[in-house]
């Protein structure tokens, strides 16, 4: 045995010392802080569905967390296999691969290219090819749809038609709809007329024929002109708070189409603002569109935030504080008028939110250690402030003086 | 027995051997003869399955060489097999580790008859010695059959001797020894079979006492009449 | 004790001397590093507060507080990690021609032992993953004794201290070395073995054809590769992400484990047929 010290040695050092270092990682306690949020006011039940996503940074170092009602769960405490396996990606994406394992294959993870209702799944995105190394052309619509009932699947392309007076340099999927059984999808095509020779935003809606897996109809929502004079230009978009969600069913699509005119400051520094703007709605079953007049109440800095069934949601920054306004379309009045003070917000600070259903989440965007980290669940109607509290560090250490708190986005799960 | 069976090998497009066949029986000695760059050493390294061959077969006992065989066959090649710089001690060692052959008895009779000290590096041997450390770690295995490539080729005089005396001795009794050489005068006396290798082929095979007796030439002498035609 | 266990001792003796040296030259190197990296910041901070009269926490504001992240970015402490790679690399050639060249012919003795010419090969690749393994091991001991001295010669004011796990993170070299979790350690090793084992095996191509083995070899190298990679580039090029995360890495544990079995059995052969002294 003596003879093989070097085998042994090599080996017990090796197995001892990675095994050890192995055993006192996996159960060393980490020494990111862990946050929770403090209740100062309401319900605690509010808080339920909500997670922040959040990173932790104390001298250069530091790690992304989820901050919820159960407390902070660190992007590094995760498992291997948890981390690879995408644990934790979006639980709504996850629920779909989840149910639908063999249909969702291959299908992009942006929430918003499918639709889904009782009966049917349907997924589209758009494919192109690309010319020249960098002119994208031969448009496609990517469609999959799947009788959530019969678990029949149908998938095909349909190439979007071409019109000889314009060529279409970009396009954007924005809606997926099925009206009285029909699919019809949304989309936001920049395209370059060649006779007037100008840049020209389009919402168009193509109507797909399922059965032959083509583009039967297809009609101009609106369309404008980019470029309207040397410093003013165009902007339309659908106004929607549903980015990060499935598109769910709806009848009626709220357009905005704005001015904006811009001032130059100096050659670094320009400032924008919306001189003119008009909103719209678009039904979905007949075509027809319907200006939206507002009141003078909302003004052109009010930012069509949301729509929630017939209420639009508009957000104003005025000094530092969130202002909300709803309107609504139907009855053509203003429902309610919230303004939410976030206290110690910091100009550098800033804040985020979020309206979910009838309710809006408001945080500062960053804090360090001297800062609050308030959070506010206020009703849109009544303005009753639901919830009020603060995301506090637990069991805080001597080391912990300085250190920044960012908040990326808050989720709320269905 | 080993049986060589019509073995070809070609190095690049030079057909090195074209088909060879002979066999070497145990407890005699067999010499293959030819000038240098014949292929007497790629038979052995094709004995030993050191060098793949392109047709023909090699059987050892009646059978193909497997690991267990180097138990039963072993080579000596014309350079020490050993690091250099391990010691003759740590040489031993090393084969009496691996070798469930190796005897070590014989393996320290052979030490004092080369006079040879176990602490010594390979690296700092002479070139005598260093055959002979060749020669003892190979003797010291109790095989059927020993391969020896070109023994004393450059080696002085003394060690010659020293070495020739052991396929005189019971070291070598038993077994069956193929030795290549291209010199044949140190060991005419010693060898039984002679086989003699020209242009890839064996041009003659003979018993070197039956010809000595029957037609009264020397071994030597038939070189002569098959190399000088 | 079986022939395997005795040849990976013997391979591993043949080596010694030159990895004591690693050791030595990765500890003196390291534990200069954190002396030279300590030193030169008190100097600053002595400078600053002694001569400039700059307050301690006016000082901390502009240079930050000494951690360990100072000592790992040194040339000392990464240059012996990168001095032990390159050996260890050029060494895994060299172990198989250092047999065949030079006035020995210790590749007959090694060809000639009875015992499957596989054990020799699989001895050398065991030996070279031990030395890597060991290396690694060694890092491991010299965190903490480095971080030890740091805190020894600089006062707690000045410095930020981390645990092994955040100056192993901080440094994303040594974070492919010790990986976070044993999981991952196995596969990062799975994979360096898979590719010491393909490397031997285009080896052995070399050693048994020569100048045209030197093709074959790196044909071979390109379709180990290949098959390696498969699921992604199927993934990526022909079933635009048809499969699961979870898929592709079974996919690629699979493609992985045939790479290594494949190579093995191919130097086999390559090894009991085909090899010339």
């Amino acid at each position: 045995m003596k003879r093989y010290w070097k085998l042994i040695l090599l080996v017990s050092f090796t197995v001892l010392v990675i095994g050890a270092f192995y055993i006192q990682t996996s159960t060393a306690t980490s020494r990111l802080p862990e946050f929770a949020f403090e209740t100062v006011n309401g319900d605690e039940k509010e808080i339920e569905k909500l997670t922040l996503e959040a990173s932790f940074i104390q001298e250069g170092i530091g790690d992304s967390f989820q901050l919820n009602a159960d407390g902070t769960t660190y992007w590094s405490e995760y498992s291997y296999f948890e981390r690879i396996l995408g644990v934790n990606q979006r639980p709504k994406m996850e629920r779909l691969q989840k149910d639908y394992r063999n249909f969702m294959r291959g299908k992009s993870m942006t929430p918003y290219h499918f639709y889904e209702d009782e009966n049917l799944l349907v997924y589209v995105n758009l494919t192109w090819d690309t010319m020249n190394g960098y002119q994208p052309n031969d448009f496609e619509l990517d469609i999959g749809i799947l009788d959530k009932v019969s678990k029949e699947e149908t998938s095909f392309q349909a190439p979007i038609p071409v019109n000889k007076n314009s060529m279409i340099y970009s396009m954007d999927v924005e809606g997926i709809h099925i009206i009285d059984g029909q699919l019809k999808i949304i989309s936001r095509n920049y395209s370059y007329d060649k006779q007037s020779e100008k840049d020209i935003t389009a919402y168009q809606v193509y109507l797909v024929d399922i059965a032959a897996e083509t583009i039967q109809n297809e009609a101009i929502i609106t369309a404008k002109e980019d470029e309207d004079s040397s410093n003013q230009y165009r902007e339309v978009r659908i106004v929607n708070n549903k980015w990060e969600d499935i598109q769910q069913p709806m009848e009626q699509v709220v357009f905005e189409e704005g001015l904006i005119e811009e001032s130059v400051i100096d050659e670094w520094e320009s400032t924008y603002e919306t001189i003119d703007r008009e909103l719209f709605q678009y039904d979905l079953a007949t075509g027809e569109k319907e200006e939206i007049k507002l009141p003078k109440e909302i003004s052109n800095n009010a930012f069509p935030y949301a729509v929630n069934d017939e209420i639009i949601y508009f957000t104003e920054d005025v000094e530092g504080k969130l202002k909300l306004t709803s309107y609504n379309i139907e009855s053509e009045e203003l429902e309610a008028k919230q303004t939410i003070a976030i206290p110690d917000v910091t100009d550098e600070q800033g804040y985020m939110y979020k309206i979910h259903g009838d309710k809006v989440y408001v945080v500062p965007a960053t804090k360090n250690a001297e800062q609050d980290l308030p959070l506010h669940i206020v009703h849109l109607k009544t303005g009753d402030t639901l919830y009020e509290g603060k995301i506090t560090m637990k069991n805080p250490k001597k080391q912990d003086i300085d250190y920044n708190l960012d908040i990326h986005s808050i989720e709320l799960d269905e | 027995m080993i049986e060589v069976k019509d073995i070809t090998k070609k190095f690049g497009r030079k057909q090195v051997l074209r088909g060879v066949t002979f066999t070497a029986a145990k407890g005699e000695i067999t010499c293959l003869i030819g000038i240098n760059g014949v292929g007497k050493t790629t038979i052995l390294n094709a004995i030993m399955a050191l060098t793949p061959i392109n047709s023909g077969q090699i059987l050892i006992d009646g059978a193909k060489i497997n690991k267990k065989s180097y138990e039963k066959i072993t080579f000596i090649p014309d350079a020490i097999t050993m690091l250099p710089q391990m010691t003759i001690g740590q040489s031993m060692q090393f084969m009496q580790d691996f070798y469930e052959s190796w005897n070590q008895e014989r393996a320290t009779e052979l030490l004092g008859f080369f006079k040879l000290k176990p602490e010594e590096k390979i690296s700092s041997l002479s070139k005598g010695n260093t055959a002979k450390v060749n020669l003892l770690l190979g003797l010291a295995l109790d095989v059927d059959y020993l391969l020896m490539d070109e023994p004393f080729s450059g080696i002085d005089i003394f060690s010659r001797e020293q070495i020739a005396e052991v396929f005189t001795s019971h070291l070598v009794e038993d077994r069956g020894v193929i030795i290549t050489t291209h010199e044949i005068n140190d060991i005419e006396h010693l060898i039984d079979q002679v086989i003699l290798l020209d242009d890839g082929i064996v041009v003659k095979a003979f018993n070197s006492e039956e010809i000595r007796e029957n037609e009264g030439k020397s071994v030597v002498d038939v070189m002569r009449e098959v190399y000088q035609q | 004790m079986n022939r395997y266990v005795k040849l990976v001792n013997f391979e591993l003796g043949r080596f010694m001397k030159v990895y004591i040296a690693l050791i030595g030259i990765t500890i003196i190197s390291q534990l200069a590093a954190v002396i030279v990296v300590s030193k030169s910041y008190l100097n600053n901070a002595n400078q600053a507060m002694n001569v400039d009269h700059m307050a301690i926490e006016t000082f901390i504001e502009q240079y930050g507080r000494m951690s360990f992240n100072d000592v790992t970015n040194s040339i000392f402490f990464i240059g012996p990690i990168a001095l032990c790679i390159v050996t260890l690399l050029i060494y895994s050639l060299f172990i198989w021609y250092r047999d065949w060249f030079g006035k020995n012919t210790f590749i007959y003795r090694l060809l000639m032992l009875p015992t499957a010419r596989l054990n020799v090969y699989l001895a050398k690749a065991s030996a070279i993953f031990l030395f890597v393994l060991g290396l690694v091991g060694l890092q491991i001991l010299l965190l903490p004794l480095e971080r030890m001295i740091l805190q020894w010669m600089v006062p707690i004011d000045l410095r930020w201290d981390l645990s092994i796990n955040e100056m192993i993170r901080n440094f994303d070299r040594l974070g492919i070395m010790l990986p976070y979790s044993i999981a991952e350690f196995a596969i990062h090793y799975g994979i360096g073995f898979m590719a010491v084992i393909v490397l031997f095996t285009i080896i052995m191509f070399e050693r048994c054809y020569r100048l045209k083995g030197i093709l074959l070899g790196i044909g071979y190298g390109a379709l180990a590769l290949i098959v390696f990679f498969l699921p992604v580039f199927v993934q990526e090029f022909m079933l635009y992400n048809y499969f699961y995360p979870e898929e592709l890495f079974m996919l690629m544990l699979v493609t992985g484990l045939l790479v290594t079995a494949g190579s093995i059995w191919m130097s086999n052969h390559l090894l009991t047929r085909k090899i010339r002294v």
